[in-house]
């Protein structure tokens, strides 16, 4: 008997999580959406539940994700991806090793070194924290004179940002394109137009339907297989070379891709969980052995 | 039936729909402070926590 539910844990409630619970209510499956705030963990569960984890704090979500796994348990996403995905330094690194098509980028640790990693990428370039998200704290440089003032502000700030991430300024079209992937398959894709080099949706882009290709669907596919996420979006430019990936999110939010693409996002991923639920409980898993890191391509430096 | 509060920080009246949760989110219609639901019966509204650094997706 399968006494698990999918539960989806957050911190705050944004649509996302509560279209998840709307989905999971209409298709019968068994789910709590949970506040983790205050909670202190270990925290009570099933061993069949299943955890789809949405807190909007990375780090917080990361916390969570590793002490599930902790006691065997299966989260969605595992911890491994969430380290991935939540530094765009580690991302980078893997789509490299993995021979993905990405804007170029230098990482560097000194105001001098990045400045010399500007020089050598050419302006402009972009400035981004390895940590963050809806387009925060990101910068361009047209010259050498702004790349010096984003790095003296940068220098002042935390630790964090003493690790400079810099990129190459990829000139778009006006729009750049976010595709959603599920456990392994390409769902469906948005383009987001917006007259700012900054084109999240969370900043005011416009989402329309942006039909997945051949080239984008083997793309994603190669994204998968490098960061083997449940769920993830893939944020991806197109040039004149081909399509380029920007960056991949492991808690992405979807609620403008959803009428947009006619893909009812929430509802498969709910689906998803679920088949994940009846797999692990048919074949008798109580325990999710895996390594967190298996396969996230972060194995290899992981220490025992 | 909505149900209706007051914003912590203006007094300004608040509508809420019926289906609120606890967690959720709600603006201001007065001075645009983003609010969180605390609790629904009774219902309690605080000043909703600040966007930080590692916030997002």
């Amino acid at each position: 008997m399968n006494n698990g539910r999918v539960r989806i844990l957050f911190t705050r409630l944004r649509t996302e999580e509560k279209l998840l619970a709307e989905r999971a209510e209409r298709l019968g499956v068994p789910y709590s959406l949970e506040n983790i705030r205050d909670l202190s963990l270990p925290m009570d569960y099933n061993e069949e539940d299943i955890f789809i984890c949405r807190c909007i704090s990375h780090f917080q979500n990361l916390a969570i994700a590793r002490m599930l796994e902790s006691y065997g348990l299966r989260t969605i996403n595992p911890s491994g991806i969430m380290s991935l995905c939540g530094d765009k330094i580690a991302t980078s690194s893997v789509l490299t090793r993995h021979n993905i098509p990405q804007p170029r980028y230098r990482v560097a640790f000194s105001a001098e070194g990045a400045l010399a990693a500007a020089r050598e990428i050419g302006f402009p370039v972009v400035f981004k924290p390895s940590t963050g998200s809806w387009g925060r704290l990101i910068a361009k440089a047209q010259d050498e004179e702004t790349a010096q003032s984003i790095i003296e502000h940068k220098e002042h700030l935390g630790a964090l940002h003493h690790v400079f991430y810099i990129q190459e300024y990829v000139e778009k079209p006006g729009f750049d394109i976010r595709a959603f992937v599920l456990g392994g398959e390409p769902l469906c894709a948005i383009s987001r137009r917006s007259a700012h080099w900054i084109t999240n949706t969370a900043r005011g882009a416009s989402a329309e339907n942006y039909p997945i290709d051949q080239d984008m669907d083997a793309l994603l596919r190669r994204v998968y297989e490098a960061i083997p996420a449940d769920f993830m979006a893939v944020d991806i430019f197109i040039t004149e070379q081909g399509y380029l990936v920007n960056e991949v999110n492991d808690s992405a939010e979807f609620r403008n891709s959803i009428e947009t693409t006619g893909c009812d996002i929430p509802a498969k991923v709910i689906q998803y969980a679920q088949d994940i639920k009846i797999k692990r409980t048919k074949c008798g898993i109580k325990k999710d052995k895996r390594a967190p890191y298996k396969g996230s391509g972060l194995d290899e430096h992981t220490e025992s | 039936m909505n149900m209706q509060g007051n914003c912590v920080i203006c007094d300004g009246n608040i509508l809420l729909d019926e289906n609120i949760i606890v967690g959720e989110i709600v603006c201001c219609p007065d001075c645009g402070t983003e609010l969180e639901v605390l609790s629904v019966e009774p219902l309690e509204l605080a000043e909703a926590p600040e966007v930080e650094e590692d916030w997002g997706e």
